[in-house]
């Protein structure tokens, strides 16, 4: 035999040889194993964001902005980071707009600007924009928009330097507005007259399109509880399951028993407004504007408002609901929300964005791939290839063939892999988002959802590496 | 595990027999060498279990690098050429090759060892003996 030869020479090699090999082994250290890699690869991005934690940026606070809302010291304590300012201008046919700066938090936002305008126009008449436009455009998604109210109000008018300043007010129905890249657009300035409370007299001055982009800076005063109480009205019984506070907005999720009626059953008597009045803890109450009450096909219930002011989260004692129900905030464990939980959020969404992506295209390969080889005996699927291209004057082999099929697989594989790191970094950061809020949001339902489809795709291409095993056998 | 516990009692014996007259460099290179001759040897008593030891598959990867009709004489010039090739190949691959061909250890035992995939030992291998053949072939030794 002649490798038995071989094999005896071998045996008759160096002896450094053969003592180098421990020797190396014990002085070399194990390379890590893959799960070992991908482990500390999402313990090293995790620590990542924890660190980051404390690099949030805080602003200074806007005296005009400030003086605009009626803010105290204390007051302006409490939005201390939620203040962002743009200042920038933009103009057009002697017509200045400011962007001048923003009070913001999760889901509502104060925006200041001003307008300039030129000697030409008549400054006792009022001036609007016939189109005002809000967009959050997402980092991480492929598009979207925020959906919410707008309304501007005139709060300072000075005839002299002829410029009106405005307040504009956006509260979001839904979406985080924190850390989202704005774009302000203003369109085609108007005027009117008021007489005897009625608009007269309207007509369009310019034709304009003015744009700003901005990115909403973070604001960390949130401050979330989670009752899990029952509260009820007249004809209602709601389970309050969210309460967010910040120091300028009020939202509530909510779980009607039953169904939410805005009316009794003979519709003669109208449910009370869902919340009635916010106490503090000095008794005072807060009033407020633009509240919403809004109720899905599932019956869940979302609350949100403005407060007329700024208001401490920690101050707020009692809720009122109905009129007639109240909830003690003070005797309910609360949570601040932190950049690590919102950034955890956001990384969770855009790794399982990426991942649903490819995962989709993936199963789409596999599922082509699968049923294209699989459904059909292999040399049966062979000739069928075989008859086109000999029709195009070409030929190959079946080892060919089973080259090109087993390439095919291979490269599904790769993308497989590519797939499972993102795969397990979203479920790093999706237990640490569940770990930091204790709580499940529609997200983490919708990313549980994603690992259960990923999962599948785990198996699908699990699959495929069983039948290319059996394609390597034959 | 008597088999293995003999070959160690008679591997000492002929330790003992050879120091003197052999003064090894290395005594562990040394006795390595004898306990795995004389394991070989015990195997090769038994024909039916040259294949269960792991022997058949490994000279049919080494008889890709060598030719048939080799002259019986030059296993002195193989083995030089052998040290050679050791001497030229990086650490990681000839920790492996040695692993297999001299230590006789399976493929599944050298990849637990190294932390690789048992597909990139055996790729490793491949390489390494298609190397090897080159070599020998350079020198009129192989095919």
């Amino acid at each position: 035999m002649r490798g038995q030869d071989l094999y005896r020479a071998i045996d008759a090699v160096d002896d450094k040889y053969i003592d180098q090999v421990y020797k190396d082994q014990t002085k070399r250290r194990k390379p890590l194993s893959k799960r070992k890699m991908y482990l500390a690869l999402i313990a090293a991005i995790m620590a990542l964001a924890i660190l980051t934690v404390g690099a949030a940026e805080v602003y200074e606070w806007d005296g005009r902005l400030s003086q605009l809302l009626g803010l105290s010291s204390d007051q302006r304590s409490y939005v201390d980071g939620m203040w962002y300012r743009i200042n920038e201008t933009i103009s057009k046919d002697g017509i200045s707009l400011s962007l001048d700066s923003v009070l913001a938090d999760s889901n509502s936002m104060f925006v200041l600007y001003e307008l300039s305008l030129p000697e030409s126009m008549d400054m006792d008449r009022y001036y609007d924009f016939e189109i005002q436009q809000l967009d959050g455009q997402d980092w991480y998604s492929l598009g979207g928009s925020l959906s919410g109210s707008i309304s501007s109000r005139l709060v300072d008018l000075d005839k002299q330097k002829r410029t009106m300043t405005y307040m504009m007010e956006f509260s979001a129905s839904s979406g985080d507005i924190r850390e989202q890249k704005m774009r302000f657009s203003f369109k085609d300035l108007y005027s009117y007259r008021i007489v005897d409370d009625e608009i007269i007299d309207k007509r369009l001055e310019a034709k304009l399109d003015f744009v700003f982009y901005s990115m909403l800076s973070y604001t960390p005063n949130l401050v979330n509880y989670e009752p899990g109480k029952k509260v009820s009205g007249k004809h209602n019984t709601v389970w309050i399951d969210r309460i967010t506070i910040t120091p300028i907005s009020l939202t509530i999720g909510a779980r009607a028993e039953g169904g939410y009626s805005f009316w009794d059953e003979e519709r003669t008597e109208r449910e009370g407004s869902f919340v009635t009045a916010i106490i503090l803890n000095d008794g005072s109450r807060v009033e407020t504007r633009d509240s919403s009450t809004s109720v899905n096909i599932f019956d869940k219930v979302s609350y949100k408002t403005i407060y007329d002011g700024i208001v401490n989260p920690k101050d707020i004692q009692q809720i009122e609901f109905f009129g007639q129900d109240t909830l003690y905030l003070g005797d309910l464990d609360y949570t601040n929300d932190t950049k690590a939980s919102l950034d955890a959020r956001r990384l969770a969404d855009l790794t399982f964005n990426m991942g649903i992506f490819i995962s989709i295209i993936s199963m789409l390969i596999s599922i082509i791939s699968m049923l294209y080889l699989c459904k059909s005996d292999i040399y049966l699927s062979f000739e069928r290839v075989q008859a086109r291209k000999k029709k195009k004057g070409r030929e190959y082999s079946f080892d060919q063939y089973l080259a090109l099929t087993n390439k095919v697989l291979l490269k599904t594989a790769v993308a497989y892999r590519f797939f499972l790191v993102l795969l397990l970094l979203g479920i790093g950061w999706l237990t640490y988002m569940i770990i930091s809020n204790w709580f499940v949001t529609m997200t983490v339902f919708v990313d549980i959802l994603l690992i259960g489809l990923t999962l599948l795709l785990f198996i699908t291409i699990k699959e495929i590496g069983r039948f290319r095993r059996q394609l390597t056998k034959l | 595990m008597p088999d293995a516990e003999e070959c160690v009692n008679d591997s000492y014996m002929k330790l003992w027999n050879a120091i003197p007259p052999n003064r090894p460099n290395s005594l562990k290179a040394f006795l390595l060498r004898i306990v795995k001759n004389t394991a070989i040897d015990r195997v090769r008593k038994d024909k039916r279990r040259l294949d269960g030891a792991g022997l058949k598959s490994i000279y049919a990867e080494l008889g890709e690098c060598i030719a048939d009709d080799r002259p019986q004489d030059d296993l002195a010039d193989l083995t030089r050429l052998l040290n050679r090739f050791l001497e030229q190949t990086d650490l990681d691959n000839r920790r492996i090759f040695i692993k297999r061909y001299w230590y006789s250890q399976s493929i599944i035992e050298i990849s637990k060892e190294e932390g690789l995939k048992e597909s990139t030992i055996k790729m490793r291998l491949f390489r390494m003996r298609e190397k090897l053949k080159k070599e020998l072939e350079r020198e009129g030794i192989s095919i």
